[in-house]
């Protein structure tokens, strides 16, 4: 044990530190320069004598945290196994193992908390000689993915796109992306999945049609949005047939033709803002009731809920 | 948030509607909690969901009263008053369902989704993308939202 010393409270001098410290700490997080395989084998290979395990019999160096997973568990079945294994068995130890990793530079939220108390506020403790190695991973690579025969180390993204609250957002590409192009879709923090990125990739197949058959709200949203609501608006020659402002927010209805039939939509907006201060912004396809369609924004929110529209009352919405 | 009755709050596609107390509910059918977590509503893509966090305050083991410790006085007195356990259970919403139809207050039985019996003191509603709500004790009717995509009514999904 050291011996321990309490600090109550940060002096002016240290609180004035944490800005700069954390923005130190965010670039190294954002950084995409190539990593420095030697400094973070280094450090791997130290982890293992750490907790007295045998030092690996392969270190791989890949380009992305998918291939530190996929490559290191093909290696650590080949080394296993001499070989003698089957795709079943690979993705089962895959599903496994997967978890095994370290996050190295996703990770620095962390880094910053402790080097802080460690170089600014005077923190001194043994252990902070094993935090040390966690440490130079960070700063020295992307992912580190380990087993007892193989470690694979993955290089940092080419390219990390955020917005301007910081959520990962790229228009027209991968918001985050390494090396060997595996990475991820990302709208304002909103991860896209694998079936949908096509509506960023190839942003100009989107279409009314695939606007109206998408069932789920929220891509249905991300893709008015890419598509411009009043595009939208206007590819459908939408009519607005009533409108009303609830919770400060204007809510239209609109009437439109979609496959030679009349169907009414209700424009929505979330009640919690965004970080960048705007607010989501959905469009719901109106349910009927006793076979028509709503008359106001109330009437079709009502009903979408399953509500009586005389009953119906909004005292509070988030 | 203090509803008044039959008011409703909404958090995105889900609603709490505050019945009267003296509205006849039966309490049958406990939906229990996963995890510490009683799940309102569940996304469907993103994982994220409605919940409220019923997990039990730990208790001091080493010394029960441990409030005893403070020197001062006052926090004594603040943290050794007994105070009621705070719960919020759910129920299944079947028959609170029907009546509220009967009693033209729903127009249709099947989006409710659960009753919700809050008691002791509030309770929050949270979801990773929308600000909490916070309840007072009471019976609450839980619901979600349908929409209508490409000629289907189905459930309003994130």
């Amino acid at each position: 044990m050291s011996d321990a010393k309490k600090f109550e409270e940060l002096t002016e001098e240290q609180l004035a530190q944490t800005g700069p410290w954390a923005q130190k700490w965010i670039e190294i997080g954002l950084n995409t320069e190539p990593a420095d395989f030697d400094k973070a084998e280094e450090a791997v290979l130290k982890c293992y004598d750490l907790i007295e395990q045998e030092r690996p019999k392969a270190v791989l160096r890949v380009s992305s945290p998918w291939a530190a997973i996929y490559e290191g568990s093909k290696k650590a079945m080949e080394i296993k196994t001499n070989g003698n294994y089957t795709d079943d068995d690979l993705w089962s130890y895959i599903k496994t193992n997967w978890s095994n990793y370290r996050g190295a530079q996703l990770w620095v939220s962390w880094h910053a908390y402790i080097t802080f108390l460690r170089d600014v506020v005077g923190w001194n403790d043994p252990v902070l000689e094993n935090f040390a190695l966690d440490e130079a991973i960070a700063t020295s690579c992307g992912f580190v993915w380990w087993a007892e025969e193989c470690a694979a180390i993955s290089d940092r993204p080419v390219r990390v796109a955020r917005d301007a609250a910081g959520r990962l957002h790229h228009e027209t590409e991968k918001a985050l992306e390494y090396r060997d192009g595996w990475g991820l879709y990302s709208w304002h923090g909103y991860r896209i999945p694998e079936t949908h990125e096509w509506i960023i990739a190839e942003k100009s197949k989107i279409t009314p049609d695939k606007i109206e058959h998408e069932t789920n709200a929220e891509l249905r949203r991300i893709m008015l949005e890419i598509f411009g609501f009043e595009n939208y608006v206007k590819a459908r020659e939408a009519k607005v047939i009533s409108e009303d402002v609830l919770h400060g927010q204007p809510r239209r209805l609109l009437e439109f033709e979609v496959a030679n039939e009349k169907v009414r939509a209700v424009e929505v907006v979330n009640g919690t803002k965004e970080p960048d201060g705007t607010y989501r912004k959905f469009i719901l396809g109106c349910v009927r009731q006793d076979g028509r369609y709503p008359d106001t924004p109330a009437e079709a929110i009502a009903w979408s809920y399953g509500i009586n529209p005389s009953k119906y009352k909004e005292s509070v919405r988030t | 948030m203090r509803l008044q009755d039959f008011e409703q709050a909404f958090q995105g596609d889900i609603w709490m509607m505050k019945l009267p107390d003296d509205y006849k509910v039966s309490l049958d059918q406990e939906i229990s909690p996963s995890q510490g977590k009683l799940i309102l509503q569940e996304g469907e893509m993103t994982g994220h969901h409605h919940h409220i966090d019923v997990m039990e305050r730990p208790t001091n083991k080493i010394n029960p009263n441990w409030w005893e410790e403070f020197e001062d006085t006052s926090l004594r007195e603040v943290f050794g008053t007994k105070r009621p356990e705070v719960s919020s259970k759910m129920y299944n919403g079947a028959s609170i369902a029907e009546s509220l139809v009967r009693d033209q207050i729903l127009t249709r039985p099947d989006l409710v989704v659960g009753l919700l019996v809050v008691e002791g003191g509030p309770v929050k509603v949270q979801h990773q993308e929308h600000s909490f709500i916070g309840l007072m004790p009471g019976k609450y009717v839980i619901g979600r939202q349908i929409e209508s995509v490409a000629g289907e009514e189905r459930r309003v999904a994130d």
